[in-house]
């Protein structure tokens, strides 16, 4: 069984544990890949065997620059997660928008007015303000027709 | 030379909240093309006042999949049939009908970006694809044989969701799409081998789901225009 230690990062403050990607071929050739988080000292209280290799390959150097590409992706990957949630507010928030619009072509008055400029502008809403703004327009446009 | 007639095709069944969409989006569609003709099918139930200038009113019956009996009696030449839950926001409506050329139907097709796969869900199966959507559908109805394939598209779906039809070896699942009958009808049935197929060259502008959403200028995603036809179909209120 071969073992590597892959992109290593420190995983605490106190730089006493780390997490790595540890690599492991068999006889037949096959490979697995894990996700490891690894102490600095063992049970004993000594500094453990998988520490001392990943340091012995790697380096603290090795280590600082993977913590900070860690980083860097953890933040990419937070910043994609924020514009996700974003996108699907909006997309909502449209939709939302058009079962307003659809509820408020069935109030009474707007329903039996032919008045097509302001039934465009409440179609045309770009917000929940705007449709309430122009169909109570049209309402009392109605009343006093 | 007689021209021939275009016109608008909807079908709002079942729930009168496609009835009220319907009417929204025929005045959508005069916003941008006052000249416009339109033929709505819909349940007697839900008809009212709103109906009376309309070109063409239709009663039909009361199955969600109506829209393949409307698409098969269109009263127009050439027909441009739109799903009820749709709203028109582009002046290039009025030009839908030169997308048609020489074409019998013309489709929007179902691509496999993450954004497009938050609104079609099982598209791939069996090393093919339900690629054809139709929410939207541009088609010659002047010709008997694409009216034939109408009517076959609606008779054998109904055969398909009563489970009295269904091609061995193909996965259960998709019984409930009627895009796998028009895949069944466009691939497999010799009758309609000749039948011309085509995609709109600016796709997704011509039935454009709410949920593909907008990129950081604000800008729609999966089009390099703005749409034509936005598709509210995965939040609309369907319970009314």
């Amino acid at each position: 069984m071969i073992k590597e230690w892959q992109t290593p990062a420190w995983d605490n403050e106190e730089k006493t544990r780390l997490i790595a990607v540890l690599v492991t071929k068999d006889e037949n050739g096959q490979e697995k890949k894990s996700t490891a988080t690894v102490n600095k000292f063992d049970s004993n209280g000594k500094v453990s065997k998988d520490w001392s290799d990943i340091l012995e390959i790697h380096g603290v150097k090795g280590v600082d620059k993977g913590t900070e590409a860690r980083m860097a992706f953890r933040k990419e990957k937070e910043r994609k997660q924020r514009r996700a949630d974003e996108e699907r507010r909006k997309s909502e928030e449209l939709q939302r928008l058009f079962n307003s619009k659809l509820a408020c072509f069935e109030i009474e008055e707007v329903k039996n007015s032919k008045n097509t400029k302001l039934r465009r502008k409440i179609r045309k809403s770009k917000n929940e303000i705007e449709l309430m703004t122009y169909t109570s327009v049209l309402v009392m446009k109605e009343y006093a027709d | 030379m007689q021209t021939k007639s275009q016109g608008y095709l909807i079908v709002a069944s079942r729930k009168k909240s496609f009835y009220v969409s319907a009417l929204n989006l025929i005045e959508s569609i005069r916003d941008y093309h006052p000249e416009a003709k339109f033929a709505l099918f819909t349940e007697k139930r839900f008809m009212d006042h709103r109906c009376d200038d309309i070109d063409y009113v239709f009663e039909c019956g009361d199955h969600i999949r109506e829209k393949m009996y409307g698409m098969a009696n269109s009263p127009f030449d050439q027909t441009f049939y739109i799903d009820a839950d749709c709203e028109c926001e582009h002046e290039d409506i009025a030009n839908v009908w030169d997308h048609l050329k020489d074409n019998d139907l013309v489709f929007v097709k179902l691509t496999k970006e993450k954004e497009a796969q938050r609104v079609f869900v099982e598209v791939d199966f069996n090393g093919n694809s339900l690629d054809l959507c139709g929410g939207v559908c541009l088609y010659n109805s002047e010709k008997p044989i694409v009216k034939e394939f109408m009517q076959e598209w609606y008779d054998l779906f109904l055969k398909q969701e009563a489970k009295e039809w269904w091609p061995e070896g193909y996965p259960k699942s998709l019984a409930r799409w009627d895009q796998f009958t028009l895949w069944w009808l466009t691939n497999k049935v010799e009758k309609y081998k000749d039948i011309k197929i085509d995609i709109f060259e600016d796709n997704y502008r011509w039935n454009w789901f709410a949920p593909f959403g907008f990129d950081e200028d604000g800008k729609h995603r999966l089009v390099k225009k703005e749409p034509v036809i936005i598709h509210y179909s995965c939040f609309f209120n369907k319970d009314k």
